[in-house]
């Protein structure tokens, strides 16, 4: 029963089905809920007795960040079911992550730019996290100009998961490289071993933030591989009939 | 929860640094709501393409 559910659920048309059901919901959900807690985050939290008001930046750049690595490593889970077992829902899916993840990873790199004028006094500087940053965003916009210099999608997409899989190796230095390398980049504030070093007054909102932001760029993922599906299955019959 | 600000000015300045805040927020939701719209509008595009090419087959 369940593997007939996966089954049905892994096809495009079913997929297409009901992620069509759920994208307005879900997308207005997240938008309400994510507003909601930058609200919270600019208006109603104390200021940092370092760094005044401008840690307010703090509840985009984090959620920005942290779904930039995240949707890297989703694009490499499909990968892995593309290459495994063939599922095309798996890489049409992968593939219309690439932009978003490039256009999240670009507000990442540009917020923490802005954050770093009034802390650092500079807005770039070649250390580690920035720099494997900006190789994240090198490889999202690589992945979509690959996919797109072929002819033959076959092939694309074998080459695209190939990639994905092979880039993958640069989410952990980029979690890391605040450990290994001395930053100007400060370390993690919140780690899965220790107590998170942020005032729970900050920390709710920014938890909140995180949270609703993933959800918010999950319904745009679900958006776009809606339209990866009717591009690629347009020949297809029922995407006649709709 | 407790509003932190005392008035707009405070909210727009936030001590000189509501400069780097605000142009922040602007390009967030200028990103998203592109990102947004780019999907959508692309999708009826191509559902009214589909449908004129499919109507034209039939004739």
């Amino acid at each position: 029963m369940l593997k007939k559910f996966f089954h049905q659920f892994a096809s495009p048309k079913s997929y297409f089905r009901i992620a069509t059901k759920i994208q307005n919901p879900f997308l207005l959900i997240f938008v309400l809920l994510y507003v909601f807690a930058l609200a919270w985050g600019l208006l109603f939290t104390p200021e940092d007795y370092i760094q005044g008001n401008s840690y307010r930046i703090i509840f985009m750049h984090v959620p920005a960040s942290f779904v930039s690595q995240i949707l890297f490593l989703i694009m490499a889970f499909c990968s892995v079911i593309f290459l495994v077992w063939r599922l095309k829902l798996s890489i049409y899916v992968a593939k219309s992550i690439a932009p978003i993840g490039a256009a999240v990873t670009f507000f990442a790199l540009f917020s923490g730019s802005i954050w770093g004028i009034p802390t650092w006094g500079t807005w770039w500087q070649w250390d580690a996290r920035i720099t494997s940053t900006l190789i994240l965003l090198i490889m999202y916009l690589g992945l979509i100009s690959l996919h797109s210099s072929f002819n033959n999608y076959e092939k694309a997409d074998r080459f695209f998961a190939i990639i994905v899989l092979a880039g993958v190796i640069n989410i952990p230095i980029i979690k890391k490289s605040v450990d290994w390398w001395s930053t100007l980049h400060q370390s993690a504030s919140i780690t899965l071993t220790d107590a998170p070093s942020i005032d729970p007054l900050m920390l709710a909102p920014l938890f909140l933030s995180i949270f609703s932001f993933f959800g918010l760029i999950m319904g745009i993922v679900i958006l776009s591989s809606r339209y990866e599906i009717l591009l690629r299955e347009q020949s297809k019959s029922w995407v006649k009939s709709l | 929860m407790k509003f932190y600000f005392q008035s707009i000015n405070e909210i727009f300045f936030m001590g000189g640094h509501g400069i780097y805040v605000w142009i922040v927020v602007i390009v967030l939701f200028t990103t998203l709501l592109l990102l947004i719209l780019n999907f959508a509008l692309r999708i009826n595009r191509l559902v009214k393409e589909i449908k004129t090419f499919s109507q034209i087959k039939d004739n």
